[in-house]
């Protein structure tokens, strides 16, 4: 489902250089569900950017379903990151201006869909998270937990193969952090979505299918 | 999208208030200045109904003589001035001469209709001196002229003011209740006597030999070959033959360019100004949306990382920019469309739809320039940058 090979990333200023990730190779099953730990600063949100198409590699390829795509343009990976993936942020990202189920709409605004398929669709995510009641709320009106509950609600609205979380349990508290978790678990179950996720608590990895490590940029387990 | 982006804004109207007045206030001045510009070019583009170059005038304001020593004496005059060879033709006039600082008005009147209108006293040589034509019928004949008959000639404004759609020659109008009528003997188009940026009014030539007034003039068409020389030596002439009266000479060109001074200054003062306003208002929407923007570099990211390109983040302020001023332009439309409704100053009510149109056009392209660098700005901005930020 996605794949990285000799993956380098190196951010370069005047003066400095720091090496961001150096040789990753890592390969994502279609259904898996792989965590990612590591001690602040060692490149997992890099390593998630690069796999999200949110940044490129200095060096080394990244594929999503097989398909290479270090070359594309900017709207052939616009168009990827809308139709195949999802975010879920530790900081959620919701825009506070726009009502819940607004929020959940907003990446079905970049494909042709219908006013009304959008809002049948968006429906149909927050009732997946529990979040039927509160779609007329604004995210200021909500707690933590139910802020990620939209964010995820969001992530999965367009059916994307592949979810990628950037420590999803990072701002709750545990309670909260677990029915996050239990959401994840049960959307990689139920419909096979593909999920990576970054996370520094070793409990939350280890529900997980598989575990990788990175060390100052590199993978060490 | 627009949708979508209509209620962003309106979620958001509080913050987008001030912004929306400011445009709401830039489109009423630009309103005002439009219709004021456009009324002035679309009189400037209508027929002027005769011609100004090498055309002199001569007032002649008599001071103490009586009506029997002035009149046959500004005949005499007449009669030497055309007698040059300089000279193509003169013709009496009231004062009101095209482009000259004065009106002479009252109301003619044809079965119950009435119309306020400007009257010029004429002989039968004013066609020639002012190269008018005839649309209809004829002008004062020299008959009719000695005889001193009751005939008028009457502009288009005139004829359409008093008949509408029906025949207008032959038939006999009040020009004083007390007084026998004048019959229509000729119709010409305009005559738009204070210029060209004059809106063409109701204008009636009447036989100078019935009413008389106590400053008169002689319009004068003279060769291209006439100069100084002989215009000096024609006013020492004049001042010979018609003693005791003051006797002023001038071009029409000149009174022509003194005319359009009054009309443009006015015009340009209040272009300049809004031109002030505009720059004013762009500076603002440029700092506005830039600070908007950076304080939306969270959901510029977002919206980049849910799939949106460079060019529909870029669309995206743009669009929400021209929606913002849109709301603004619309309360103003609102204001603007009662001018013609109300028919507040009269104006052909084409002028205030012309100038809504062509304000909304200029407030959109300069909302549209403005927008446009800070909103490349923003789909410039890295998403994995920025979604990491705190």
């Amino acid at each position: 489902m996605i794949s990285l090979q000799q993956v380098e990333k190196v951010y370069r200023t005047k003066t400095v250089e720091t090496l961001a990730l150096n040789n990753i190779n890592l390969h994502v099953d279609k259904g898996e569900f792989l965590s990612i730990m590591g001690p602040s600063g060692c490149g997992k949100s890099t390593l998630l950017n690069i796999m999200g198409l949110l940044d490129e590699p200095s060096k080394g390829t990244v594929a999503i379903d097989s398909k290479a795509v270090v070359h594309f343009r900017d709207k052939e990976l616009a168009r990827l990151r809308n139709e195949k993936i999802g975010f879920v942020f530790q900081s959620f990202h919701l825009i506070n201006d726009l009502s819940v189920v607004d929020n959940v709409e907003l990446p079905l605004l970049y494909r042709n869909i219908s006013a009304r398929e959008r809002r049948r669709l968006a429906e149909e995510a927050l009732g997946s998270v529990g979040l039927s009641n509160r779609m007329r709320h604004f995210p200021t009106q909500l707690s933590g937990g139910q802020k990620q509950r939209v964010a995820i609600a969001r992530a999965i609205v367009g059916r994307p193969g592949i979810l990628l979380a950037d420590e999803p349990t990072g701002n709750l508290d545990s309670a909260m952090g677990n029915e996050v978790m239990e959401i994840l678990l049960r959307l990689n179950r139920e419909n096979g979505t593909t999920i990576v996720m970054v996370t520094h608590d070793e409990g939350m990895a280890r529900r997980t299918n598989r575990l990788v490590r990175l060390f100052d940029g590199s993978q060490v387990q | 999208m627009i949708k979508h982006l209509i209620k962003l804004i309106w979620n958001k109207k509080r913050s987008n208030f001030l912004l929306t007045t400011e445009i709401f206030a830039s489109f009423i001045v630009l309103f005002g200045v439009m219709s004021l510009v456009l009324y002035n070019f679309n009189n400037y583009g209508q027929p002027l109904g005769y011609e100004y170059e090498d055309v002199w005038a001569i007032t002649v304001t008599r001071q103490e003589s009586p009506d029997s020593v002035f009149f046959p004496a500004l005949e005499r005059a007449r009669q030497v001035i055309a007698g040059h060879p300089e000279v193509e033709a003169a013709a009496f006039s009231s004062v009101n001469t095209p482009y000259a600082p004065f009106t002479i008005q009252w109301s003619a009147t044809y079965e119950g209709k009435s119309t306020l209108a400007q009257m010029v006293s004429v002989d039968e040589h004013y066609p020639r001196a002012l190269g008018m034509r005839m649309e209809e019928g004829r002008w004062i004949e020299p008959a009719e002229a000695a005889s001193a008959q009751r005939v008028v000639v009457l502009n288009r404004q005139a004829r359409e003011a008093l008949f509408g759609d029906e025949p207008a020659l032959g038939k006999m109008i009040s020009l004083d209740e007390n007084e026998p009528a004048w019959k229509v003997v000729g119709l010409v188009d305009n005559f738009k006597i204070q210029g060209e940026f004059q809106e063409p009014g109701v204008v009636i030539f009447l036989n100078s030999k019935v009413k008389k007034l106590e400053a008169e003039a002689i319009v004068v068409r003279v060769k291209p070959s006439a100069d100084a020389a002989f215009e000096a030596a024609l006013l020492r002439e004049l001042n010979g033959i018609v003693k005791g009266a003051n006797i002023e000479l001038s071009y029409l060109t000149d009174q022509r360019r003194n005319q359009h001074a009054f009309t443009r200054v006015p015009m340009i003062v209040a272009a300049t100004v809004c031109c002030f306003l505009l720059i004013n208002v762009g500076l603002g929407l440029f700092g506005v949306l830039w600070f908007n923007i950076r304080k939306r570099r969270e959901e510029i990211g977002l919206r980049r990382a849910l799939g949106a390109t460079h060019a529909g983040i870029l669309g995206h302020f743009v669009g929400e920019a021209i929606i913002i001023a849109a709301f603004g332009m619309l309360v103003g439309l609102f204001f603007a469309l009662q001018m013609p409704l109300l028919d507040v100053f009269g104006l052909d009510k084409a002028v205030y739809f012309r100038a809504a149109l062509a304000s909304v056009m200029l407030l959109l392209l300069l909302v549209a320039i403005c927008a446009f660098y800070p909103s490349r700005q923003a789909a410039k901005i890295q998403p994995a940058v920025v979604l990491h930020e705190e």
